[in-house]
């Protein structure tokens, strides 16, 4: 299988690009001088080395690509930087990848943990929620859904918010950060008191090796050993605007009830009798998707919603 | 075919000239518009397709029975750090949310986020295929890189910005050429009771022509244009390119629409933002225009750099400073009395041909132009 990858050069895009590159032809999307001549070396494979908002100049070398592994984010830089890796990269390489790609499955990596927005309304400005790093995130997001709803390409969108375990956290978060990982890998999960909203931790091994099953079509097992209550969140100064997304998001979306669990006995005795159909490699966790109402006007359009083709996966839970 | 009314009011107007041009469209066929919305902050008259026109055009459509219509329109060209100015956002600069109102069966669709695909070399979104109609709306106005920006030019509306981009980069009259023909509407029409002489397709003054033209042949109708404009099709750049690729002869020009040709002012190419810079924009496109723009926000955002500010206020509005975007024209030479700024690769062989200090990258991010602007218009003046 051909796939393209972005943010190789990320702790977790390194054990993905891993995971991948001996069973699979990987391309490597990488931005000029994003990696040096030994980390280049060390990772063995080829690379396309180009600006990600110029899909004319590498778009020829990504063709027949078929699964899109999505990684290259930001979470903490100057707004300017935030818009073009986190929202303009993630268009043109969208256009990329269906113009010269046989596009198939598409992974795309959201620390956003927001409800896409309305589809007639895919840009999300910076001061609705408070700051360019929600916003590029979120109206990235919301190309992607958008993407996959036009396209019909199996998608699934991996809300994983902070992976913990690697080496290269940065910024003002990384104490808290480590503090909190230290916590949870000796417990394997993070439970702090007084949390007022659930923020997803999961380690970071555990993340890579669920992305390349799932670009292998697979399911992501193991999901919600890492749901974290947290309670300093204040102290990253990210609650309110993170509270009201929650909010929102709940507010907003519908669940399916989780499914009833039977037996395995007499599931196979209910299979055999043909009262169960076969169920596709995705596991149905994997199917349910928060969604809003849908827009009248984008449903006239472009027909009922098809849920199979988009897939949230909420490693490390949430709500 | 190509058709001309003069212009009355947009709605007996236009109903005219579709009577002529659609004369057998009926109920069920789908139809997307795209109007030419280009404008980044308010427009002046003449820039963009006004919503009277519009409204005239879905009341036309609507009295046919047609009821799936959709608004169409790309984001426009910014730099890559720089938040697209988006479909809702060219909605709301036009001042079309009201016929939102008035036509609730109208769709939006943001091409920028539609899936692409390859047509004749081009990025193109997949939602062109799938309409039944496509019409071009544009507006009759001079350009500065490609002399008339009408119906081949107003089809980059329909493109991703970074097509946009490459077609810049690349030369925008061959590569106008190879759209036009690759990306050919249903129908083009043009709204030209107004149109915009001189330094087009943002920075012109308005002119009367008064009459709405449309048709099916975009280089029938370009032609025309052009020559209603009092210019010779042949000459420009991407009519002769559209023909070539086509493997046509250019039209005859219409003889009969002699009372409605005027003489456009053509554009000098060189915009004046401030009291003493000149702007040489070339064929350049957006993105090193909204970056270069950025420098008039370096006073406000990096207030502690009092020397910088200094340098630069005096060359912006003392001692002048000639600043060279895009391709520039054969012939063109910069004034040797005042310090020059080059700024993008397209610019890099005039910079490197007569020496001057050169902004390079493609596409340009504003956070990088605005300091190595400011510096190399401080070294550009002491070399001066």
């Amino acid at each position: 299988m051909k796939i393209l990858l972005t943010g190789a050069g990320t702790p977790l895009g390194r054990r993905v690009l891993l995971g991948l590159r001996d069973t699979h032809e990987l391309l490597v999307l990488v931005r000029p001088g994003e990696l040096d001549a030994l980390r280049r070396a060390e990772l063995g494979v080829t690379l396309v080395e180009a600006d990600p908002v110029t899909p004319d100049r590498y778009g020829p070398r990504i063709a027949g690509a078929q699964v899109l592994v999505h990684l290259d984010q930001l979470s903490q830089a100057p707004d300017g930087q935030l818009i073009d890796h986190n929202l303009k990269a993630t268009q043109s390489l969208l256009h990329a990848f269906s113009a010269w790609g046989s596009p198939e499955r598409l992974i795309y990596l959201s620390s956003a943990l927001l409800d896409h927005p309305s589809p007639d309304e895919p840009d999300v400005a910076a001061d609705r929620f408070g700051s360019a790093w929600l916003a590029s995130l979120c109206a990235s997001e919301a190309r992607v859904a958008l993407y996959a709803r036009r396209s019909g390409v199996e998608t699934c969108i991996v809300r994983a918010g902070h992976a913990f375990g690697a080496l290269g956290l940065e910024g003002a978060l990384t104490s808290w950060l480590e503090a909190a990982a230290a916590s949870a890998e000796g417990r394997a999960r993070l439970d702090l008191q007084g949390a007022g909203i659930p923020l997803p931790f999961v380690h970071v091994d555990e993340l890579a090796r669920a992305i390349v099953a799932r670009a292998e079509g697979q399911s992501m097992p193991g999901e919600r050993r890492f749901v974290a209550q947290l309670s300093r969140v204040n102290a990253v100064g990210l609650l309110s605007s993170m509270e009201q997304l929650h909010k929102s998001m709940c507010e907003l979306t519908f669940r399916e009830p989780p499914p009833v669990r039977t037996h395995i006995g007499a599931r196979l005795i209910r299979r055999l009798r043909g009262e169960i159909q076969d169920e596709t490699a995705v596991p149905r966790y994997l199917r349910v998707q928060p969604l809003r109402v849908p827009n009248a006007d984008w449903v006239a359009h472009y027909g009922p919603r098809q849920r199979s083709q988009i897939v949230d996966a909420l490693v490390g839970g949430a709500c | 075919m190509i058709a001309l009314v003069p212009f009355v009011d947009p709605a007996r107007s236009l109903a005219a000239l579709l009577d002529q041009l659609l004369p057998e469209l009926g109920p069920g066929a789908s139809v997307l518009i795209k109007p030419d919305w280009n404008a980044r902050h308010s427009p002046r008259p003449a820039e963009i397709t006004t919503r009277g026109f519009l409204h005239a055009l879905l009341t036309w459509l609507q009295s046919r029975g047609i009821r799936s219509v959709c608004l169409a329109h790309s984001s426009l060209l910014t730099p890559p750090d720089v938040p697209y100015t988006s479909f809702m956002d060219l909605l709301e600069l036009a001042d079309c949310m009201e016929l939102l109102e008035d036509f609730p069966h109208l769709r939006l669709v943001d091409l920028e986020v539609e899936p692409m695909e390859l047509r004749g070399g081009f990025l193109v979104p997949q939602a062109l295929g799938e309409q039944d109609l496509v019409i071009n709306c544009v507006r009759l106005k001079t350009h500065s890189g490609t002399q008339i920006a009408v119906g081949t030019k107003g089809l980059m509306g329909l493109l991703p910005d970074s097509e946009a981009l490459r077609m810049h980069r690349d030369g925008l009259g061959p590569l106008l050429g190879e759209l036009g023909a690759a990306l050919a509407p249903d129908l083009t029409l043009v709204e030209a009771d107004l149109g915009m002489e001189g330094e087009g397709p943002h920075h012109g003054e308005a002119v009367s022509c008064g009459y709405y033209l449309g048709g099916s042949d975009l280089l029938e109708l370009d032609a025309a244009a052009a020559w209603l404009m009092g210019m010779e099709p042949a000459q420009v750049e991407h009519i002769a390119a559209l023909a070539s690729t086509l493997g046509r002869d250019l039209p005859p020009v219409p003889q009969h629409w002699a009372e409605h040709q005027r003489s456009f002012s053509q554009p000098q190419g060189v915009l004046q933002p401030t009291r003493a810079a000149r702007v040489f924009p070339g064929d350049s496109c957006s993105t090193c225009h909204v970056a270069a723009e950025s420098l008039l926000d370096f006073v406000k955002e990096q207030p502690q750099e009092v020397r910088a500010i200094a340098r630069l206020a005096k060359a912006l509005l003392v001692d002048g400073v000639d600043l060279y975007m895009g391709h520039q024209p054969d012939g063109r030479t910069p004034d040797p009395k005042r310090p020059c700024v080059a700024l993008g690769d397209c610019s890099m062989s005039f910079a490197k041909a007569h020496s001057l200090p050169h902004v390079g990258g493609c596409p340009v991010r504003r956070d990088e132009v605005q300091p190595a602007l400011v510096q190399a218009m401080s070294k550009s003046r002491r070399d001066a």
